[in-house]
């Protein structure tokens, strides 16, 4: 065959032409692709647009959608359930599930019902200060009101095997014992094999099997509380069902606040995961905070990962910590969302350190 | 003969041998495996909000990365000896950083997935559409990963091979037969 050229290591630099081009054509197709991608994931990620729909159909801007405002009673769950009994066996930490779905006793409940309201204003203080370590806040799309039984509504769709959700849990806990209060909450972890972090669950998960649990033992004269908690098994590892099989789920029950809030969430468009919360007008894609403990994660390995219900509780009980003020302060986030949905007739609402949150972040 | 050519040639282990040596390939492969595990790393943090959270083992995405920067250590190694002309290098290239991006997208894909789900919604997904996509790439995330890998390797063998039939190797010295 006839030979075009040698080549070789050594002589490899005198030539040009080919290589050149090959050379050139590799890299400027590499940087080229590597920056458009960044580009648009950047761009997509730190976008912030107001979605606005109406009932039929998304637009990017300016038509409202129709508030939603119904009567119907709320969901009231069992006490327990018979196929995801209470755990009592004391496991190991990092492979644990100690407690699950055992009720909080009234000294623990009270750690969040009847928290002090200073905790929850020198928390918001360090927030405003910029003196939390971790990260607190999610972006936020203006939503209507969704009104049931003439009160405005906070709806949470989260999952029992998602970490983040076990984390924002707690803060929103003690975001909505500021309008009203819990008779009942359960102690909970998220995925085994997704650090099972120790988490308040509203009610007893199905920790076997995939299903929707719903409703929440909360009462307040101001808001109603809608729980949507989609389950799977929790030795698993995180799942989801899709939002259509939920839709299904919610349906089949035929209570008309569930079946309609899952509507909303439906027509916003715009879920991409777990926790997704609305408050009032404000709908947060994602946990309030990145709050796994007393510094921030630098790996897989999580500060909250070895800590016992108890231990939580203790440390929100008294705020001394990183933790606990982070906790404190991304539920404020929460109540200050809240407070503009209900005019701020709660007195939380007239804390200074939440009217500033309001004002800062555009509720 | 055009098209893919599966049936190995039989310079594939001499050239297999060259390419091992080669200071170029094992350069920028390594070079590639730490820009794109950097990459990996980065999109990750992007879609947890600043946590390194992994929902799939971490020997995966080393092996990922590694097997990822193959393409691009070969394309390099072509174009270093100009034993090609520049699409399969393109395309090497092209293809190592794709499925790199992609596995970093699939290994993000934890409790939320807010890159991958904008992008879904950004080319007119619903959100029915885009939830299930979420919920079949979190079932399948290992398969997915191990899939990328797969079509590098299988890319590598393909290039090696092309390179195999198109050169004659003669201790280090390497050129290319019209």
């Amino acid at each position: 065959m006839p030979i075009k050229r040698y080549s070789s290591a050594s002589s490899a630099n005198k030539r040009f032409g080919n290589m050149r081009f090959s050379y050139f054509n590799l890299a400027v197709s590499i940087i080229a692709l590597v920056i458009a991608a960044f580009a648009l994931f950047n761009s997509m990620h730190q976008a912030t647009k107001i979605i606005y729909i109406n009932n039929t159909n998304r637009t990017n801007q300016t038509k409202p959608v129709t508030s939603f405002n119904i009567s119907s009673p709320l969901i009231t769950p069992q006490l327990s359930l018979a196929d995801s009994p209470v755990i009592t066996a004391n496991q190991s930490f990092g492979n644990r599930l100690t407690s699950l779905n055992q009720q909080l006793n009234a000294t623990e409940l009270s750690v969040i019902n009847n928290a002090p309201i200073s905790y929850f204003e020198k928390a918001g203080e360090m927030y405003l200060n910029n003196t939390l370590n971790n990260t607190v806040g999610a972006q936020i799309k203006k939503v209507p009101l969704f009104i049931v039984n003439g009160k405005p509504t906070v709806i949470y769709l989260g999952s029992i095997t998602c970490i983040f959700c076990g984390e924002n849990r707690w803060a929103m806990a003690l975001a909505l014992s500021r309008f009203g209060s819990f008779s009942q909450l359960y102690k909970g972890y998220s995925a085994i094999q997704d650090s099972d972090v120790p988490t308040l669950y509203w009610s007893p998960a199905s920790y076997n099997r995939s299903t929707v649990d719903l409703g929440s033992f909360y009462n307040s004269s101001y808001i109603n509380f809608i729980a949507i908690e989609d389950t799977a098994p929790i030795r698993g590892g995180f799942a989801l069902q899709p939002v259509s099989v939920m839709q299904s789920e919610i349906n089949a029950t035929g209570n008309l606040a569930y079946a309609d809030a899952f509507k909303l969430i439906v027509q916003l468009n715009n879920f991409q995961g777990t926790p997704y919360t609305i408050w009032g007008t404000n709908n947060a894609g994602g946990a309030d905070a990145i709050d796994f403990g007393n510094s921030v994660p630098s790996s897989g390995t999580l500060p909250l990962e070895y800590m016992s219900h108890a231990a939580v509780l203790q440390q929100l009980a008294k705020p001394a910590n990183q933790f606990s003020y982070t906790e404190y302060a991304a539920a404020d986030l929460y109540i200050a969302m809240t407070c503009t949905g209900i005019n701020n007739t709660a007195p939380v609402c007239s804390l200074p350190a939440i009217t500033k949150i309001e004002k800062l972040n555009g509720y | 003969m055009r098209g893919i050519v599966l049936k190995p040639h039989s310079n594939t282990v001499p050239m297999l041998k060259h390419v091992l040596k080669s200071p170029t390939f094992l350069g920028i492969t390594a070079a590639g495996a730490v820009l794109y595990y950097i990459i990996i790393h980065y999109i990750i943090l992007l879609s947890n909000s600043g946590l390194f959270f992994l929902t799939v083992p971490p020997y995966l995405i080393y092996a990922s990365v590694l097997v990822s920067a193959v393409p691009l250590g070969l394309a390099a190694y072509a174009a270093r000896y100009s034993l090609l002309r520049g699409r399969i290098e393109v395309g090497g290239g092209i293809l190592s950083i794709g499925t790199t991006l992609a596995g970093a997208l699939v290994s993000s894909c934890g409790c939320s997935a807010p890159l991958l789900g904008s992008l879904l919604y950004y080319v007119g997904f619903n959100i029915l559409s885009v939830s299930s996509v979420l919920v079949s790439i979190n079932s399948y995330q290992i398969y997915l990963i191990a899939l990328g890998m797969a079509i590098n390797l299988f890319f590598a063998y393909y290039f090696i091979n092309k390179l195999s039939a198109g050169c004659i190797i003669k201790g280090n010295r390497i050129r290319r037969i019209r």
